[in-house]
């Protein structure tokens, strides 16, 4: 096995993105994604857990993924939530720290963005726990 | 001929998930294929090996990001935390919020004590700060806590018959540096060589660990940071109101 370089750096994703991707492939039982799947399973907020539309597959009675449907379903939560936090020029670690932990206290959000203090005002602090309690609470999307 | 996909994706689902490759992490499961090359055969192997470059979802948290997980284990060195799907995490007793105590409760040398913060109850002006009857804050297994990582750890070891290869490789906050040691002992005779081949056994492992900390404000367990709500701070409101009437 050779790990080949690459021009860009490795692509981060959130416990959403794979909750995702693990959702559409379902891991073995036992294997070490289905323990994935169990933890993220339980620390992603319900209201944000994304929504995987099934069909059934020809004559069988077996549910299978949609086929037609994005393999990142639009989840409307996380989705609006990455777009309100645009405006505050947050790094990426920063941004997905925030949708995977969806910080409802100032002193997590403080961890989370380092000198937050001194890059924001307390106004805008309040303002981007403002924005991931309402992804929090939005209804997540009908299959 | 190229291979067949389904069978390659089920090949490297076999192989990789739980594998740790040095200073990349822990693999969870393929991401994508991107190229299958032609088939080769080896001499004296019937079977077709295809050169396969694919992605893999890793596990591999940056240095200063923040986790969510569960206490397995509180001891007078620290606590061990699980992600469930990765066990290999731990908060040394000096990362851990200032000033403490360890309680050994019923454990007696085990590893189900408790690490409480002792918040002292007076502020510099000798006024409680907690009223005396306020929670004990202290974290013990089974409880869910955010924790900051604090350095990654990685753990190579070559077997062979010459000896065992040592590489490790450790990233921390000081501007991401990354050590590297090397060490080679003289360790396995030729009968164990001979019999780690007979097993199949690995040649090559690698582990990784992850080290953490719960000293700053914001971490331990969420409960502690919520915010108080808003029919508390109206009661107290309307008691100061009614003193200063009075």
């Amino acid at each position: 096995m050779e790990i080949l370089p690459s021009n860009s750096p490795p692509q981060l994703l959130t416990n959403v993105e794979v909750l995702s991707l693990l959702k559409l492939n379902p891991p073995k039982e036992g294997s070490i994604s289905a323990q994935t799947l169990g933890y993220l399973k339980k620390n992603t907020p319900k209201s944000i857990c994304p929504v995987i539309k099934m069909v059934r597959s020809g004559d069988s009675k077996k549910l299978v993924p949609d086929p037609n449907q994005d393999p990142n379903p639009d989840d409307k939560g996380v989705r609006n939530m990455m777009k309100s936090l645009l405006r505050f020029g947050l790094e990426q670690g920063e941004v997905l720290q925030i949708v995977n932990l969806m910080p409802d206290n100032a002193p997590l959000l403080s961890v989370i963005i380092p000198e937050a203090e001194e890059r924001f005002e307390d106004s805008e602090i309040q303002e981007m726990l403002d924005i991931v309690h309402s992804a929090k609470t939005t209804p997540p999307m009908s299959a | 001929s190229k291979g067949d996909i389904p069978s390659i994706v089920q090949a490297i689902n076999a192989k990789y998930p739980r594998k740790v490759i040095m200073d990349v992490g822990m693999c969870i499961a393929l991401y994508d294929v991107i190229e299958v090359g032609s088939s080769l055969i080896h001499p004296a192997d019937g079977g077709a090996h295809f050169e396969v470059v694919f992605r893999v979802v890793v596990f591999k948290p940056f240095v200063g990001e923040v986790v969510n997980g569960r206490v397995s284990a509180c001891t007078k060195a620290g606590i061990e935390v699980s992600l469930d799907f990765f066990d290999s995490i731990k908060i040394p007793y000096y990362n851990i919020f200032q000033p403490n105590h360890f309680d050994e409760g019923n454990s007696k040398g085990g590893k189900d004590g408790r690490w409480v913060w002792d918040d002292h109850k007076n502020d510099e002006d000798g006024d409680a700060e907690r009223e005396e009857d306020a929670e004990e804050l202290a974290i013990e297994v089974g409880d869910l806590i955010s924790f900051v990582v604090d350095s990654i750890h990685f753990t190579g070891k070559n077997y062979s018959i010459k000896g065992v290869h040592t590489l490790e490789s450790t990233t921390d906050s000081e501007a991401g540096s990354r050590k590297r040691s090397q060490s080679f002992d003289k360790g396995m005779s030729w009968e164990e060589g001979n019999l780690r081949k007979e097993k199949n056994a690995a040649t090559t492992t690698c582990e990784m660990e992850i080290l953490g900390s719960i000293k700053d404000d914001g971490l331990g367990k969420p409960e502690w940071w919520e915010p108080e709500d808003d029919e508390d701070n109206e009661d107290e409101e309307e008691e100061e109101d009614d003193e200063e009437g009075g």
